[in-house]
């Protein structure tokens, strides 16, 4: 008996000195963010709203980026409001937990989230009813349209404040073709304004011996560019063309579905994919590349190895591409075709209802709040540089009089609140190479600015009674569709007859007949 | 005279066989290490060189630029280094207790509910709630959300180590243990001081397990906790990259001009989370060797 | 049993507490495993009950039931159907990751224990962890570099044989085999120090007196180690069962992507869900994929060990 008791003695001291070691990492552990403002509560009750960035926190200002912010909310709004840093990296996830489990009064949302999904299903606020208290707010959305906000609605309701583009002639964020001008004179090209002259030169790269042994085309997303040279001008995609490769429709008649694997554009597409696959303009393994080559293509320009890059937004060339070329190889010159450029598709205002937005939770206890607060946000200019660049001299510098982050440590750069840029607060930023500068000038002023959205704006595909086909589609369009699209393919019409039956097989009448039915309802409604 | 001759021929054989055996081995180190060279040599080329000509095993343009971007822009990797020891030695200890005395439990015969006791917790791997109600429960019910205990306890004890260690403790004899009962010793004592200095092999494997869970810990790390102070160094490796990859993404830098290594960097980050545990293992290995210390069993 | 001799069976009344108080420290050391289980594993599981929900953020648990709905996706098309080539592959797969995975595993550590220069066994298991370490996504990574058309491995290995080059990334039949071995490779370092550790169990006198009795390695290997590593090896088995329709999502997502040419062979449950989530997300149907697979598991590992149970009762898992 004694034994036993001292044994258990042991194991009890044992797991004590676990316990105080476990003790002391609580302590760590717990160490909350910042909360060392010495600012004394005001007689009023001031709540705190918690809300999330995507993105790395700064490793400084954050003090003073608090002191600044909670100057201006305990005074304007009796509530303070707490970031938390979210990383990037299986953020779908992590704000759908954060959803569940209603820790935030104030959720950014967007593609990089599962936000329609989540609208849908109640986990934000409706903000209709609530906009007659945020006045300046909606006033701000009209600039550009009345209907504005309205084309951010889900099923009738307002889940979320949409980010705003300005309309300044120039999609910053359409794709196009990014080439070396200066080899482009080498060769003595027409410059690229279209499929043949983008097509002739890319043949050109392929015969230069030194750009031989790199395939030109690395990136899968290369029948897009096709679909916007091609058939971009008389047809108009419907949820991304991406997402939706079966239909879409015309711009004469924007509420009638087509099929669009019947089209002869379709066809025209899968010809030039596969002629240029055969000729190894496109890279053999396309379908395999996925991430490991897209990464790599940037790399492969810089170094001198390959002459262009298919697909990405111009904005992300600035900083991927743009500022590195410029500071290495001073002496080429870059140029810039824009799929949607020449294609001849009417200009509409910048799209709406597929933009980021800021929702505020179902279960928020500070709602109106917190819509005021999105309001400051998005009118008033003091709150919109704190929550977009964060501290003036730590995090960012004013170069000329626009906000930039040159000469700041990276570990300073504060991500912006996410889902908040709002082009009509911001002033426009200039590009890092001179040369690149002029063409973002020619294309603002090049084309006319457009006054109406498009038709199908606001227009929302609901596929809930749809899940069964959506699934097997997605998964004929990775396995039979991508391929073909890629040029990956031995006889184009004995595979598009295939690919047709495959369809047929997972549903696509059923698919095709609901969206029909919706568009014409959603016709009725403009 | 026969055994003699007998055993003449046999150690030729028995070399032989060890020849065979190292040459076999051999290869498989090989293969399982190759590819680990290409990641180390990756890492440390230029970046240029290797979008080009893909991985080699010489470094290609040796260049230490993936490194110092990785602790540039990581000034909190001794911290992660210090959290993931932390975890590490606290989880496994904690796990080591928990299991070894659950495994020891439903090994014994005498115990009736010993069956029904491991189809409960083997029931769990058959069914789970699912990511959204196990986090639902780890948030708002037991409040962990932030505190490094998260990290440490869901991982304490699984299935898997209770039924490894139930397994060892099966094959010690059961005349070990009744001679410690009829000399007088309680349950306790007979496992504490008789059956676990016999299950070193099963220890060392079970702690093994267990140590290489936290060391490997990012998933939780990324679902749970807020702090950057209280990153595990595998999140914060993967934080960095996704990062980076966003930072090419995020529309709102203006004139970011760094030009960032990153597949190299994406090498460089596999290297540094590696290259501890391949000095700790080695260490761990003498534990292995173990079974039973006590004189010949009879029969 | 010594125990079975002295005792006197008499009719318990009150059996439970009779047993728990013999017993009373065997429940004491139990006690943390119950609280844990129960708190981690068993207190997050009515969960299973979103797969059967319409789920509304609002009105959570209380959302409307819409029974089977959520699993149509899985089972849409009847004969055609897409869930029998997933579930197939997916049991496909596991069955050669479990069975060659555990050979493999037993074979290395049977030999390791054979060799006799411990200096040798040590670094060849050091390195033979490594893979262990190597996360998923630079695996793809690699696979990538050895098996593409232009500048891969392999190709250039054939080509400086006088072979022409081989297109990998556009041949599903060759992928099975190459993403099984991938598996064993990852595994074999951490498996085998399971069956090392088994083997150390074993009593050395046992080979010694083999050995006296004129025993070539090969015979001790196949009449003392293999046997005596049985229950380790039935239990591995069985403990890899229950998970047999739930796939290494991450090793099948980063080797294959969105590969479309090599889906018809390496499409898996997890794979085809993720994607279908990915375009449309549905907190329910999430749960119902999972369920399916648990369920399917569970039938399998009844009725498995109950076999078991019946061949060699102190091998079965419960």
């Amino acid at each position: 008996m004694k034994m036993k008791n001292k044994n258990l003695l042991k194991k009890a001291i044992g797991s004590a000195l676990v316990a105080t070691m476990a003790m002391s990492m609580v302590a760590c552990g717990s160490k909350t963010k910042t909360a060392t403002n010495t600012t004394t509560d005001t007689t009023k009750e001031v709540v705190t709203l918690k809300a999330f960035t995507l993105g790395k926190a700064p490793t400084t200002g954050l003090d003073n980026f608090y002191k600044q912010l909670d100057a201006l909310t305990v005074k304007d709004l009796g509530a303070k409001v707490r970031f938390d840093y979210i990383a990037w990296g299986d953020e779908k996830n992590k704000i759908n937990l954060a959803i569940a489990s209603g820790e935030y009064d104030l959720y950014s949302g967007g593609g990089f989230s599962d936000y329609k999904g989540t609208a849908t299903k109640n986990a934000f606020l409706d903000l209709k009813p609530l906009l007659k208290d945020v006045p300046d707010l909606v006033e701000h959305y009209t600039q550009a349209s009345d209907k504005t906000l309205s084309y951010a609605e889900l099923s009738g309701k307002l889940f979320g404040i949409p980010q705003l583009g300005k309309v300044d002639g120039g999609d910053t964020g359409s794709e196009g073709l990014v080439y070396r001008k200066d080899l482009l004179k080498e060769w003595g090209l027409d410059e690229v304004t279209n499929l043949d002259t983008m097509e002739k030169y890319l043949y050109k790269a392929k015969d230069d011996a030194r750009y031989k042994a790199t395939p030109v085309i690395t990136d899968n997303r290369i029948w897009t560019s096709l679909f916007y040279m091609i058939a971009g001008g008389k047809y108009m995609e419907i949820s991304g063309i991406s997402e939706n490769p079966y239909a879409v429709v015309s711009y004469a008649d924007p509420y009638t579905v087509v099929n669009f694997l019947d089209t002869p554009e379709y066809k025209k597409i899968l010809e030039y994919a596969s002629k240029w696959y055969k000729d190894g303009i496109i890279n053999h393994d396309i379908l395999a590349a996925s991430a490991n080559e897209t990464a790599k293509s940037a790399e492969l320009l810089k170094a001198n190895k390959k002459v262009a890059e298919t697909n990405s937004p111009r904005w992300s060339i600035e900083t991927s591409i743009v500022a590195p070329i410029f500071k290495a190889n001073p002496t080429w010159e870059l140029g810039w075709f824009d799929y949607k450029d020449t294609n001849g598709s009417p200009a509409y205002l910048p799209g709406i209802s597929n933009n980021s937005v800021i929702s505020i939770s179902a279960k928020s206890k500070n709602a109106a709040t917190a819509l005021k607060f999105i309001e400051k946000a998005h009118t008033d200019q003091t709150y919109y540089n704190l929550l977009k660049f964060g501290v003036l001299d730590e995090n960012y510098k004013i170069v000329d009089g626009i906000p930039s982050t040159v000469g700041i440590d990276e570990n300073s750069v504060k991500p912006s609140w996410t889902a908040l840029p709002d082009g009509y607060m911001e002033k426009a930023t200039l590009s890092a190479d001179p040369k690149w500068e002029a063409i973002t000038q020619k294309m603002k002023t090049g084309n006319p600015t457009p006054k109406e959205y498009s038709p199908l704006e606001g227009f929302s595909f609901d596929k809930t009674e749809l899940s069964a086909e959506s699934a097997a589609l997605e998964t004929v369009k990775t396995q039979y569709m991508l391929p073909l699209q890629c040029g990956v393919t031995k006889n184009i019409d004995t595979d598009l007859v295939n690919v047709k039956a495959k369809l047929k097989g997972a549903g696509l009448d059923k698919y095709m007949a609901a969206l029909q039915k919706q568009l014409t309802d959603f016709a009725a409604t403009r | 005279m026969e055994n003699t001759s007998n055993h003449i021929k046999m150690g030729v054989r028995a070399k032989g066989f060890n020849i065979l055996s190292i040459i076999f081995i051999a290869i498989i180190a090989i293969a399982c290490v190759t590819p680990f060279i290409f990641i180390v040599s990756g890492s440390l080329s230029d970046q240029a060189a290797v979008a080009v000509n893909g991985y080699s095993l010489l470094p290609q343009g040796f260049t230490l630029e993936a490194y110092k971007t990785v602790f540039k822009m990581g000034k909190s990797i001794p911290r992660a280094y210090y959290i993931t020891i932390l975890i590490t030695v606290v989880g496994t200890t904690l796990g080591l207790l928990t299991t070894s005395m659950s495994g020891y439990v439903l090994s014994r015969p005498d115990f009736e509910n010993r069956n029904k006791a491991a189809f409960f917790i083997y029931f769990t791997t058959l069914f789970g709630g699912g990511l959204i109600p196990t986090y639902l429960v780890n948030v708002n019910i037991l409040h962990l959300n932030n505190s490094l205990w998260v990290l440490i306890l869901p991982s304490i004890m699984n299935p898997f180590n209770i039924y490894l260690f139930r397994n060892f403790v099966k094959s010690i004899p059961n005349s070990l243990v009744e001679s410690a009962r009829i000399d007088g010793a309680g349950d306790f004592k007979v496992f504490w001081s008789v059956v676990m200095p016999l299950t070193k092999p099963a220890l060392a494997t079970v702690g093994l397990f267990l140590a290489l869970g936290y060391w490997n810990e990012w998933f939780r790390c990324n679902l749970y906790i807020k702090n950057p102070d209280s990153y595990t160094l595998q999140y914060l490796l993967y934080s960095m990259l996704a990062n980076v990859e966003a930072m090419l993404r995020d529309k709102g830098m203006a004139g970011s001009l760094q030009v960032m290594p990153t597949e190299t960097m994406k090498l460089a980050t596999a290297v540094l989370a590696t290259g501890p545990v391949l000095l700790f293992y080695p260490f761990v290995q003498k534990y292995f060797v173990g079974g039973l210390t006590i004189g010949g069993v009879k029969g | 049993m010594i125990e079975a001799v002295t005792n006197i069976p008499i009719k318990k009344k009150r059996k439970r507490f009779e047993d728990f108080r013999k017993h009373k420290t065997y429940y004491f050391m139990l006690t943390p495993m119950l609280v844990f289980f129960l708190i981690f594993a068993y207190l997050p599981m009515p969960g299973i009950y979103f797969a059967f929900l319409d789920y509304d953020f609002v009105k959570g648990i209380g959302s409307p039931f819409i029974g089977l709905k959520n699993f149509e996706f899985l089972f849409h098309g009847g004969m055609d159907s897409i869930i029998w080539k997933l579930t197939k592959n997916t049991i496909m797969y596991n069955i050669a990751f479990i069975f060659l995975g555990n050979i493999a595993q037993i074979f290395v550590a049977v030999i390791l224990k054979e060799i006799k220069n411990k200096y040798f066994v040590k670094t060849a298991q050091t390195l033979m962890f490594m893979p262990y370490f190597v996360s998923m996504v630079i695996v793809g990574v690699i696979v990538y570099n050895g098996f593409n058309f232009n500048y891969g491995t392999a190709n250039n290995f054939l080509t400086s044989l006088g072979f022409d080059k081989y297109d990998f990334y556009q041949n599903p039949a060759v992928w099975p085999y190459i993403i099984v071995l991938i598996n064993i490779w990852k595994g074999l370092g951490y498996g085998s120090v399971i069956y090392m550790a088994a083997i150390l169990s074993i009593d050395e006198s046992i080979y010694e007196a083999a050995y006296i009795d004129g025993a070539s390695n090969l015979e001790r290997i196949r009449y003392i180690t293999l046997p005596l590593l049985k229950p380790t090896v039935i239990m591995l088995v069985l403990l890899s069962l229950g998970g047999i329709l739930k796939g290494q999502f991450d090793l099948f997502y980063q080797i294959i992507g969105n590969n479309g040419l090599l889906l018809d062979a390496t499409d898996i449950i997890d794979t085809y869900v993720y994607r279908s989530l990915a375009v449309d997300f549905n907190m329910g149907r999430g749960s119902a994929a999972g369920l399916y697979q648990s369920i399917f598991g569970f039938v399998l590992i009844l009725t498995v060990n109950k076999i078991v149970n019946k061949v060699s009762p102190d091998n079965a898992l419960f």
